[in-house]
C-alpha cells in the first residue's frame, strides 16, 4: 500500500466515509463522527498504520484532512 | 440569587468564550433583568451548552420559580419534540429555531431565544421541584431525576468543603452543561465564590489548552475518556502551570491509568481526585481523598462530608462485615426526589427521603474506604453518558430493527436481527447520531436468532460469548 492509501484508509475505517470524501473540506466536526472521541480514534489508527507516535502540538492542530498530509511530514510520512 | 452570596459581587464569576469577563454584579443584573420575562411557575425546557446565555437562563429559572429541564443544545429534532410531548413546557429556551407549531418567539436574549406557548399549561408542580435532569439523555429515554433547591445546594456546599474550593479557584468547563457532574463543577464554584471559564471545546482542540493557559484557570475536571485523551495527548508533557486540582468521576477510571495520571500529576503539583456520583444524588455521592490511589487502588473512597454509605444484602439487612459485597446505599441531602416519567410525576411527593439505592453491589475494606463490584441493572457508561440497555433496545426498534443490547463501559455491542430491506451499517450511524455517542464505541452484529435460556428469557452470557 502507498502512504496515501493507508493514510485514506485510516480516515475512510474510522469515520465510514467514501474515499472521494476525502479533501480540503474534509474537517473537525464536518461529519458527527469526526469529534474528540473520533479523532483519538483516528490519531491512534494514523500511529499503528504509520509506526509513529504523534506529539500533542500535532495532534491538537490536526485540523483537517489536508493539515494532517503536513502534519505528518514531521514524521518523514510523506503522502501524495 | 440562587446559590451565590452577595459578598462576591466584584469579583469575577464567568470567563466567556470569547473572553468577555462577567463578574458577580454583572450576572446577578443579568439573571434579574432575564427573570422578568419568566412570569409563572412552569416548565423550560433549557437548550444549552457552556455559555453565558445558558447560565444566565439557568439561575434565573431557579430564582423564579420556574423549573429547567437542561437538555444538549444538540439534541435531536425527533427527541425534544417527543418530551414537548409528554412534558409540556410553557417554555423553551434555545438557540436555534424550534420546529414546533406550538411555541412562538417571546424574546431574544443576546444569541438566544425564548418561546413561550399560549394555551393553559395545567401542569403541578410539587412545591420542592427545581430542577429536571435525564438519566440516559442521549438515547431520548423520557425519565428524568427531580431535584429541588436543597438538594443542589447541599451538594454545591459538600464539593466545595472536600475539594476546599475557594474564591481563588477557577474552572474550566469541560463537562457538558446539562450533565449532572458539569453542572456541578459550576455550580460548586460560583457556590464558593470562584470563577468558571465557560468553554465549549474539547482536550482535542488546541483551543481548550490555550484557554486554560491565556484566563490562569485552576481546575479540570475529567470522565474516564478524558484522561485517556490526555495520556495519548502525553500527559507528561501538558504545560498548564496554573492547574491546582483535577477531578475524575463519571465511570471508573482503571488502576493502570489512573496511577499513570496521578504519578504525572504529581510531578506536576497537581492534585488529584477520582470520584463517584450519580444524577439521582445531584452529582457526588463519595470521593477518595487525594493521595490515596496507591494506597486503595479502584476505591470510590469515602462518602461526602454530610452524606452517609452503608451496604445492604439482599434480604436489606445492613451489613456490618468489610470485604462483604452488598448493594450500594447512600444518604444524604443532596439525594433527589424520584424520577419522573410524565408530567403527573411532576406534583408527586419526594419517595427516596433522603436514601438512594443506587444499583451498585460494593464492598468497603476495614479502613471503611468503598469499592464497586458490579451493578444489578442494565446501565453501562460511555464516554461519561450514563447510557440505559432497554431504552436503546426501545430506539432500535423504532428504526425497524430487533435488538438486543449489550455491552461494558464505553463499548456498546447490538445484536439485531437482520431485515432484508434495512441496512445493518446504516444502523450502527443512526443509532451513533441519535444517541451523540461516537460509532467508534458501537458494534453491530447481525445473528439469525437470540439464544434464550428455558425459561425464554435472553440468555446474556450466551451473547457475550
Amino acid at each position: 500500500m502507498t502512504n496515501k492509501e493507508k493514510y485514506n484508509k485510516v480516515f475512510v475505517d474510522c469515520f465510514v466515509v467514501s474515499e472521494d470524501q476525502l479533501n480540503e473540506n474534509f474537517v473537525y466536526q464536518c461529519i458527527p463522527a469526526w469529534d474528540s472521541v473520533g479523532h483519538m480514534g483516528m490519531i491512534a489508527g494514523l500511529e499503528d498504520a504509520f509506526d509513529i507516535m504523534m506529539d500533542m502540538e500535532d495532534i491538537v492542530d490536526f485540523e483537517s484532512y489536508t493539515v494532517g498530509i503536513e502534519k505528518l511530514k514531521n514524521y518523514d510520512i510523506v503522502v501524495d | 440569587m440562587f446559590l451565590i452570596s452577595d459578598d462576591y459581587l466584584d469579583r469575577v464569576a464567568l470567563v466567556c468564550n470569547d473572553g468577555y469577563i462577567v463578574t458577580y454584579k454583572e450576572l446577578k443584573w443579568l439573571v434579574n433583568d432575564f427573570s422578568t420575562y419568566l412570569d409563572e411557575r412552569s416548565l423550560i425546557f433549557l437548550l444549552g451548552s457552556n455559555d453565558l446565555d445558558s447560565l444566565v437562563c439557568y439561575f434565573a429559572s431557579m430564582d423564579s420559580g420556574v423549573v429547567p429541564l437542561l437538555l444538549s443544545e444538540n439534541i435531536k429534532d425527533d427527541q425534544l419534540n417527543n418530551l414537548i410531548d409528554i412534558y409540556s413546557p410553557k417554555y423553551i429556551f434555545s438557540k436555534r429555531v424550534l420546529n414546533n407549531d406550538l411555541y412562538l418567539l417571546k424574546d431574544n436574549f443576546r444569541k438566544s431565544n425564548l418561546f413561550s406557548r399560549d394555551e393553559a399549561h395545567d401542569a403541578k408542580l410539587h412545591d420542592d421541584l427545581a430542577l429536571l435532569l435525564t438519566t440516559s439523555g442521549s438515547t431520548g429515554s423520557p425519565k428524568l431525576v427531580k431535584l429541588t433547591k436543597e438538594n443542589i445546594k447541599s451538594n454545591a456546599e459538600s464539593i466545595s468543603e472536600y475539594l476546599k474550593i475557594g474564591c481563588d479557584d477557577r474552572a474550566i468547563t469541560s463537562l457538558p452543561f446539562n450533565y449532572s457532574y458539569g453542572l456541578s463543577v459550576i455550580n460548586s464554584h460560583l457556590f464558593s465564590g470562584g470563577s468558571i471559564i465557560l468553554s465549549n471545546s474539547s482536550m482535542m482542540e488546541d483551543k481548550f489548552w490555550k484557554s486554560i493557559n491565556d484566563h490562569s484557570a485552576t481546575s479540570i475536571a475529567g470522565v474516564p475518556y478524558n484522561y485517556e485523551m490526555m495520556l495519548r495527548l502525553g500527559i507528561d508533557n501538558l504545560d498548564i502551570p496554573t492547574i491546582k486540582k483535577m477531578t475524575q468521576a463519571g465511570g471508573k477510571l482503571n488502576y493502570l491509568k489512573a496511577k499513570k495520571v496521578n504519578d504525572s500529576l504529581r510531578l506536576k503539583g497537581i492534585d488529584f481526585y477520582t470520584m463517584y456520583g450519580q444524577t439521582e444524588a445531584t452529582a457526588r455521592i463519595s470521593y477518595l481523598p487525594c493521595g490515596n490511589i496507591d494506597k486503595k487502588p479502584n476505591s470510590i473512597g469515602i462518602p461526602i462530608p454530610g452524606g452517609k454509605l452503608w451496604l445492604e444484602d439482599e434480604q436489606g439487612s445492613k451489613i456490618s462485615d468489610s470485604m462483604v459485597v452488598g448493594e450500594l446505599i447512600f444518604e444524604g441531602a443532596n439525594v433527589s426526589m424520584g424520577y419522573a416519567e410524565s408530567i403527573n410525576d411532576l406534583s408527586s411527593e419526594d419517595v427516596n427521603k433522603g436514601i438512594l439505592r443506587t444499583g451498585d453491589l460494593a464492598y468497603f475494606d476495614e479502613d471503611g474506604y468503598y469499592f464497586i463490584e458490579g451493578r444489578n441493572n442494565r446501565f453501562i457508561k460511555v464516554f461519561g453518558n450514563r447510557i440505559s440497555l432497554d431504552s436503546l433496545e426501545k430506539l432500535i426498534t423504532t428504526k425497524g430493527f430487533d435488538s438486543i443490547a449489550t455491552g461494558v463501559d464505553d463499548k456498546i455491542v447490538l445484536y439485531v436481527i437482520e431485515v432484508s430491506n434495512l441496512s445493518v451499517a446504516d444502523l450502527r450511524r443512526e443509532v451513533s447520531e441519535s444517541i451523540g455517542i461516537n460509532m467508534i464505541a458501537i458494534k453491530v452484529t447481525p445473528v439469525d436468532d437470540f439464544p434464550r435460556l428455558e425459561s425464554g428469557k435472553i440468555n446474556y452470557k450466551a451473547l457475550n460469548s
